[in-house]
């Protein structure tokens, strides 16, 4: 629907549709406790004086650069998708050990991204790559193009590697991997 | 590093001398063979130093030909920052590149291995024509008979390939400027099927390029065996004369064969020499077009008497203003405008009336070529660039990003700026919660110029940066168009944001964007024909304005009915 312009009014004519400004309220840490049971069990939360989320999500805003702060979280809608935003935590280290365990099994459920461990074996077909590794979610098997272009070497010293359907790999660094690994991953660095 | 060079051709001159006692003293009995292991001892031992040294001139030639270059790419980067974008309009991006990137590379070449092969080859060809002057001054004459063709046929030889190494590297410079075009307007290329088109003109510059490569190469590689065949001549001459000098006994055969094998020392280095001609062309061509932009003076740059300007109202007034891009064709006529601090003023009219021109003046972005552009009652032209830049802040249509983590190009603007600071920046401009929903959230890289994201999420990244920066004095040039409607309320809204107290201009075709603005500017032709509230122009009969909402009515009314 466009809107028409005929008249002479006070303002000139609009054709915008109403969408609600961002709001984000920054938590804090003090009144926020959370709960998990483990194993697939939720993150339930309460924030202190207002209420309780039976199921909160949580994401990172800055997952490289600064993980341990800016943790955003998101109530649980009834279908178990992400729902509303709650608010942004800025620190997590001020929160206590077993709320910051819940606050990491959130953020575990998020970011699926494996660690590589160990790199098995790599076969270098010339335009395709193809590595066998050891994560800490089991052996994995993956092929990446665009080798050079899609391994990433991050100035914290970790390296992602992203394969052909887009999944990413992490390595914590170059030194945490056994020397054979290195001899294994140093031709594409 | 002179000092290494005498020495090494020094070293150089002494083997030829140890043969001559070989042959003439050591050979003539067995007795002698002790002589003998001693002088090849000798040779061995002056070989081994020499080799030495020259590693160690090779490696501080490295050294210093590779810090000349980088300060010399770091200096003309620094210049091209200082540069006004009149400069940039002049100049295609492409071939900016590369006269950083391979003059600078060519440069280094030279100042590496050529400079110092030249130093030492002309010491040579020194040391060994004094040798053998010294050996045998009849001889020594005769090496020098080929000497003046020589220099006749450098200079002949510079001019011819001077020339052609000039075309040859305009047309790599075209190449270089067009790939970065067409990988550039790649989306472009493709969304009409012109890739056939595309090929072809790739194809005619880079045959261009080939042409011009044969023709410099061949010229080269034809004039250079003529060179050495003249400096060779007088190999015969000395053969000739010098086997009269041995059966005159004027002369051992030990010292015909020191004679030969110093005239053998000197072919190498003339021949070097000559390519040094070569070298040193396509050197020379090379650091005039790094020079060239290192010499070119910044239009806009402080004035000795700039004042620094911490603070400002936002205060604008243009007085008689006359600019054009080009001259005698002029883009703003005596153009005069007042904005009061925290007034926002919407610019509107058709394409080419002066609107971007106008704001980019008042960024001091081009020069003006008459009148007086004042801030807070300064005259722009007195004040410290650094410090007016400062206070201004630009949300343009075509936001550029670079190819880095969302939250440095949000902090482009200021980036001292903590992470709470740019999350804040975000949420007011609307991105926050898209900039969540990617993966890597705040540390996304938004690849190059931002094409990992929308246009309207660019959009807002930009407002973020804009609402960061804190301008006094905000512009905005056509900062919604392109977007789709809820896209746009969303930009409209991180700009109401944005706006609140600053100085504004704001430039739209779509006029609703222009709502909040508390007067219109309409301009047409360089000049301000009106000016007033939205209610004021409409009630013109016959305005300017008036015709530019009623053609944007019939337009909306047409697609409207179009579906």
């Amino acid at each position: 629907m466009v809107a028409r312009h005929e008249d002479a009014g006070e303002t000139p004519p609009e054709t915008k549709e109403a969408v609600k400004p961002e709001v984000l309220v920054w938590l804090d840490p003090a009144k926020l406790s959370f709960y998990w049971k483990g194993g697939a069990e939720p993150v339930r939360m309460t924030v202190a004086g207002d209420r309780s989320y039976p199921r909160v999500f949580a994401a990172y805003a800055f997952p490289h650069s600064d993980p341990k702060h800016f943790i955003q979280l998101f109530e649980g809608k009834p279908d178990g998708n992400r729902g509303e935003v709650i608010g942004m935590l800025h620190d997590c280290t001020a929160l206590s050990e077993a709320d910051r365990k819940a606050v990491d099994e959130a953020l575990g459920r998020a970011y699926i991204v494996p660690r590589i461990l160990r790199i098995l074996h790599v076969n270098d077909m010339r335009y395709l790559v193809h590595w066998a590794v050891q994560t800490d979610r089991g052996a994995s098997e993956f092929d990446m193009n665009d080798i050079y272009e899609q391994i990433d070497r991050r100035e914290d010293g970790r390296i992602m590697l992203t394969d052909t359907y887009g999944n990413r790999y992490e390595i914590p660094s170059l030194k945490a991997l056994d020397p054979e690994s290195q001899k294994l991953l140093e031709p594409f660095l | 590093m002179g000092a290494l060079m005498v020495v090494e051709m020094l070293l150089q001159l002494i083997p030829p001398q140890i043969m001559r006692v070989i042959v003439d003293k050591a050979l003539v009995s067995e007795s002698q063979a002790g002589l003998m292991i001693l002088l090849i001892a000798l040779m061995g031992v002056l070989m081994i130093w020499r080799h030495a040294l020259g590693i160690l001139h090779a490696q501080l030639g490295v050294w210093v030909g590779s810090h000349v270059t980088t300060r010399i790419q770091q200096q003309a980067f620094n210049h091209l920052q200082a540069l006004s974008l009149s400069f940039y309009n002049r100049h295609q991006t492409g071939a900016l590149m590369s006269r950083i990137n391979n003059d600078a590379r060519q440069m280094q070449g030279f100042l590496t291995d050529g400079i110092q092969y030249t130093i030492v080859n002309v010491l040579v060809v020194i040391g060994v024509v004094t040798t053998l002057l010294w050996m045998n001054p009849l001889l020594g004459m005769l090496v020098l008979v080929p000497t003046p063709f020589v220099i006749v046929l450098s200079r002949y030889i510079w001019r011819k390939v001077h020339r052609r190494w000039r075309l040859l590297w305009s047309s790599t410079s075209a190449v270089s400027s067009y790939l970065n075009d067409a990988l550039s307007g790649v989306r472009v290329i493709k969304a009409f099927g012109r890739e056939d088109d595309e090929i072809a003109r790739f194809d005619k510059k880079t045959g261009t390029m080939r042409d011009h490569l044969i023709d410099a190469e061949t010229t080269w590689q034809t004039l250079v065996p003529m060179l050495n065949l003249i400096m060779q001549s007088s190999t015969l001459l000395i053969w000739y004369f010098g086997a009269y000098e041995v059966y005159g006994g004027r002369l051992t055969l030990g010292g015909l064969l020191a004679y030969m094998s110093y005239l053998g020392m000197i072919y190498g280095p003339l021949q070097l020499i000559s390519r040094m001609n070569d070298w040193l062309t396509r050197s020379m061509t090379a650091a005039a077009r790094v020079f060239e932009i290192l010499d070119t003076e910044p239009e806009i740059k402080d004035e000795s008497a700039a004042r620094a300007m911490p603070e400002i109202k936002g205060h604008i007034e243009l007085r008689n203003v006359t600019f054009g891009y080009e001259k005698h064709t002029q883009v703003l006529k005596n153009l005069s405008l007042e904005i009061k601090p925290g007034e926002m003023v919407g610019l509107v009219g058709h394409s080419g009336a002066g609107k971007s021109t106008l704001i980019n003046l008042m960024g001091r972005l081009y020069e003006i070529e008459d009148g007086q552009i004042l801030i807070d009652g300064v005259d722009v032209k007195n004040v410290r660039v650094s410090d007016l830049r400062e206070h201004m802040g630009f949300v343009l249509q075509d936001t550029f990003l670079f190819n880095g983590p969302i939250a440095a190009n949000i902090a482009y603007s200021r980036p001292d700026a903590d992470r709470k600071a740019i999350i804040e920046a975000a949420v007011a401009a609307n991105a926050h919660e898209f900039i969540m929903k990617l993966p890597d959230g705040y540390d996304t890289i938004v690849g190059e110029r931002g094409q990992k994201l929308s246009g309207g999420e660019r959009q807002r990244i930009s407002i973020a940066r804009a609402i960061l920066h804190d301008p006094k004095i905000l512009v905005l040039d056509e900062a919604t168009s392109s977007v789709d409607t809820i896209t746009e309320s969303k930009i409209q809204q991180a700009l109401a944001n944005l706006v609140k107290g600053r100085t504004t201009i704001a430039i739209a075709h779509r006029l609703s964007t222009l709502r909040h603005a508390s007067r219109l500017i309409v301009m047409k032709g360089g000049e301000i024909v009106e000016q007033g509230s939205h209610a004021e122009l409409m009630a013109k009969e016959g305005g300017e304005y008036r015709k530019l909402v009623e053609i944007q009515t019939e337009w909306s009314r047409a697609i409207a009915v179009g579906g």
